[in-house]
């Protein structure tokens, strides 16, 4: 079930809240471990049920071989944690990629394999990272001390189960032991609300409404005019930042209400001056996993600046691959992969750019690249790339003035008065998202600040009147969009 | 001035529920107390006129929402849902027709009701109309799926309360039921049943609309649905312990008679009649000419009959052994007779 569903925010989550902390009370905590366990499971069943079956297999052959590792003193334990990083990728490989080889080996060689069209079960891909991080961790430092049901739910908890952040065991597991934890903790709970609620006003209000435009953009990319390849690139920028940075918060939120912290994902990417800078603060632990389990491993920077950029490329040509099976992400990590590289270069002549430049740069390369994570072909992207920068001032006049019909079906959502058709409300609804993406506070910086107070009551209820409002009017049924991934 | 968090809390969840929650309640209730979508079950004098804003979900949403424990089954056009199912004196009949519906529709639909039912049905009776094998009318709604997931969904009738859309329909319904009276082709009880006082003082005109439409339509060759047969076929063999009883739309004789006076449409129209006799073995037409289908006062335009109508081929359904003045039994034996008897010379 989605966070920002009936069912998730008036039954499961007052459900599982309850019973955990009545559990703390009067049982104990490892009582209160089963039940986040069991209710993790029922929400990851709830999706499909036959998902429960892959990541019970998953968890608990891990679990297994991470206990082989952490029991065995001599050299099999390099082998053990080499089956395990295997048996891990083997499954994702095979749920996520496997038509996509299949796809590839028909045009190469003129076979004509059947695609399996398989299932991918959610967040397979997070879990995925996860458990290859412990397994990694098992023959590094060792963790044998953690029990199953900790594990379990290490890799379990509802609030990141879907789609992150991806967590580490050394900080998640402890909190479930801490003795201060067992309590309900008011503080915890208010900036839990405070920062879920920023999250859903992120997915609901902003992402589900400007995505409209994005999908709309991109199923008529051929026909869109120099204007309406903006819109919809930007679109799909706004789209996917609050879409993904409003379900980190609300994991963050959710996770706050039992007591436990997360770590950041999101802090403000789109001020970033450079690319570098960029992921420091757009999917950090994504960012984090792959440098501490794949960039330092392959050496890092140590060896050399070749091997650094390579090293680089690699980094990035994995991030691609791993955010979908498509030449498209795999040309958009690379393009991340090159820029990256390039920033390095240039820090060498010690020239620094005017930071208005380096910002505008870094963010117009962002938004570009994005198409190519968006689109469906690397045509499609191409196409729309294409009309960008190709400038026609009629369009522009045309945009304001004549009816389009490239964001037609927009014109079914009407929020008083105003339908998301009117070419000034797409405007103007890309320019305020934009600007508060470029200049806000941050929902962390926000929760931090946060203070007790009668303007936090205020600005919470005017939130969840902003996302009241657009369920009203919307009445969608939106999907997250990093579930597929 | 800082407050304590308990305390914080406690403040934004009263001022929450008296600024917020009271509002959303409101809303929710008047949509609940109205049910636009036919999500429960209860009746006042503020609900009796539905507006029939998307049959497929509402009588869908009805068949989730009430004791769906049939006899039979009615299913076709719009036609169909001016016929009160409570004229059925033999059996007990849910009419499950739907605007439009389109002949890749019938088999999803009927399907689902079967399962709702929990039973086969003893009968279907299924009205089949001629342009339903007109490949060049494709279906341009929601597949059935859609319609049929929506109903189905989790917590649907409660999270569909608060909706604009929802109130939208809920103050229509309000204010026509208030006034009970509804100005539109038709409404409907909070039972199902289609009622209408739509005039017909504008058949002159409707019947020139027609005529110029279908002189540009006929300008086109029909495009016979190449798949119609294996269409009606497997609507056969998908109820195997259920008597089906096809019938022909009703429409006015000049209609119907203009149609079939083009050759091309003729040829298409005994292609279709082949068809459905080959399938089902016998048609039951209500293509005729007839004091029924003359009248024009049965009639609010050219397609569409008053309810009288339909109480009239109940009627002629529920009794297909006796002989009826609108409808005929078209088999094997008598098909050909009836192609070249059904095109007559009328003014």
């Amino acid at each position: 079930m989605l966070f920002n569903s009936f069912e998730f925010i008036f039954l499961f989550l007052p459900i599982t809240f309850i019973i955990y902390f009545l559990l703390n009370r009067f049982r104990n905590q490892q009582y209160a471990i089963y039940w986040l366990v069991l209710s993790s499971l029922f929400f990851y069943g709830y999706f499909k049920l036959t998902y429960l079956t892959i990541i019970t297999i998953s968890i608990v052959v891990n679990f297994a071989l991470s206990r082989v590792i952490s029991n065995t003193n001599n050299r099999s334990r390099k082998t053990y944690m080499i089956i395990g990083v295997i048996f891990n990728i083997l499954i994702l490989c095979y749920y996520k990629y496997t038509d996509f080889f299949i796809d590839n080996i028909n045009s190469l060689f003129g076979t004509n394999f059947a695609l399996l069209h398989l299932l991918l079960p959610l967040g397979l891909s997070f879990i995925t990272f996860q458990q290859i991080a412990f397994i990694v961790d098992s023959y590094r430092a060792g963790t044998a001390h953690y029990k199953f049901s900790h594990y379990a739910l290490f890799i379990l908890f509802f609030p990141q189960l879907i789609a992150g952040p991806i967590v580490q065991h050394d900080e998640m597991l402890p909190q479930y032991d801490t003795k201060e934890n067992r309590k309900i903790i008011h503080e915890n709970i208010a900036r839990g609300l405070f920062i879920f609620a920023i999250g859903l006003v992120k997915k609901i209000v902003i992402a589900d409404t400007v995505g409209i435009w994005a999908n709309e953009g991109f199923a008529n990319y051929s026909s869109l005019s120099f204007i309406e390849a903006w819109i919809t690139s930007l679109s799909y920028t706004v789209q996917l930042y609050y879409d993904f940075s409003g379900y980190s918060d609300m994991a963050i939120g959710l996770a706050l209400l039992f007591n436990i912290k997360m770590p950041v994902n999101f802090y403000s990417p789109y001020k970033a001056r450079n690319i570098q800078e960029f992921w420091k603060k757009w999917h950090m632990t994504l960012n984090r996993f792959l440098t501490t389990y794949v960039y330092f491993p392959l050496g890092g920077s140590r060896k050399g600046a070749f091997r650094t950029y390579l090293n680089i490329l690699i980094i990035f040509f994995i991030s691609g691959f791993w955010h979908g099976a498509g030449w498209n992400f795999i040309l958009w990590g690379l393009l991340h992969g090159f820029a990256s590289v390039v920033v390095r270069l240039f820090s060498k002549t010690g020239i620094k750019l005017p930071y208005i430049l380096s910002w505008f740069m870094t963010f117009q390369f962002v938004n570009i690249a994005w198409i190519y994570f968006r689109a469906t072909s690397i045509e499609q992207a191409n196409t729309i790339i294409a009309k960008m920068f190709t400038p026609n001032m009629t369009s522009i006049s045309n945009f304001f003035t004549e009816p389009h019909t490239n964001f037609a079906q927009a014109e079914a959502f009407n929020i008083l008065g105003l339908t998301l058709s009117d070419p000034i409300v797409i405007v103007v609804g890309l320019l305020i998202t934009l600007v508060i993406a470029f200049t806000a506070l941050n929902s962390i910086q926000l929760m931090d600040k946060m203070k007790f107070n009668w303007g936090a009551i205020i600005y919470t209820q005017f939130m969840i009147a902003l996302v009241l409002v657009s369920i009203y009017y919307m009445q969608k049924n939106s999907i997250f969009l990093y579930f597929n991934f | 001035m800082n407050l304590d968090p308990k305390k914080w809390l406690v403040k934004l969840f009263a001022t929450s529920f008296i600024v917020i929650g009271l509002p959303v309640f409101g809303i929710m209730g008047f949509n609940y107390y109205i049910d636009p979508l036919w999500n429960y079950t209860h009746a006042n004098n503020f609900n009796d006129y539905q507006l029939g804003f998307d049959e497929r979900q509402l009588k869908t949403n009805y068949m989730n929402s009430h004791d769906f424990n049939y006899d039979s089954l009615l299913i076709g056009t719009s036609r169909i849902t001016y016929l009160d199912e409570r004229a059925f004196k033999k059996e007990n009949v849910y009419n499950y027709s739907l605007s439009g519906l389109h002949i890749k529709e019938y088999l999803p639909y009927m399907q689902y009701a079967e399962k709702k039912n929990g039973k086969p049905f003893k009968r279907i009776f299924m009205e089949l109309y001629f342009d339903s094998a007109n490949a060049g009318k494709p279906s341009t709604l929601n597949p059935p799926q859609t319609y049929i997931e929506t109903s189905e969904a989790p917590f649907y009738a409660i999270k569909s309360l608060f909706s604009a859309s929802t109130m939208h329909y809920a103050r229509f319904n309000y204010d026509i039921s208030k006034a009970n009276h509804y100005d539109g082709p038709r409404s409907y009880t909070r039972n199902n049943i289609a009622q209408t006082t739509y005039p017909n003082d504008d058949m002159d005109q409707k019947w020139q609309e027609f005529q110029n439409n279908f002189k540009a339509e006929a300008a086109k060759p029909f495009m016979y649905d190449a798949d119609y047969r294996k269409r009606l076929q497997a609507i056969k063999d998908a109820f195997p312990n259920t008597e089906l009883v096809v019938f022909t739309e009703l429409m006015p004789a000049k209609r119907l008679q203009t149609i079939l006076h083009n050759d091309n449409r003729y040829e298409a129209y005994s292609r279709w009649m082949n068809d459905m006799v080959d399938v089902f073995g016998t048609v039951y037409s209500f293509h005729s000419v007839n004091e029924v289908t003359t009248n024009e006062n049965n009639f609010f335009d050219w397609l569409h009959y008053y309810p009288n109508v339909g109480d009239l081929i109940i009627k002629s359904l529920e009794n297909r052994e006796e002989r009826s003045t609108i409808m005929q039994a078209i088999n094997e034996g008598n098909l050909d007779e009836y192609l070249k008897n059904v095109v007559v010379d009328i003014k």
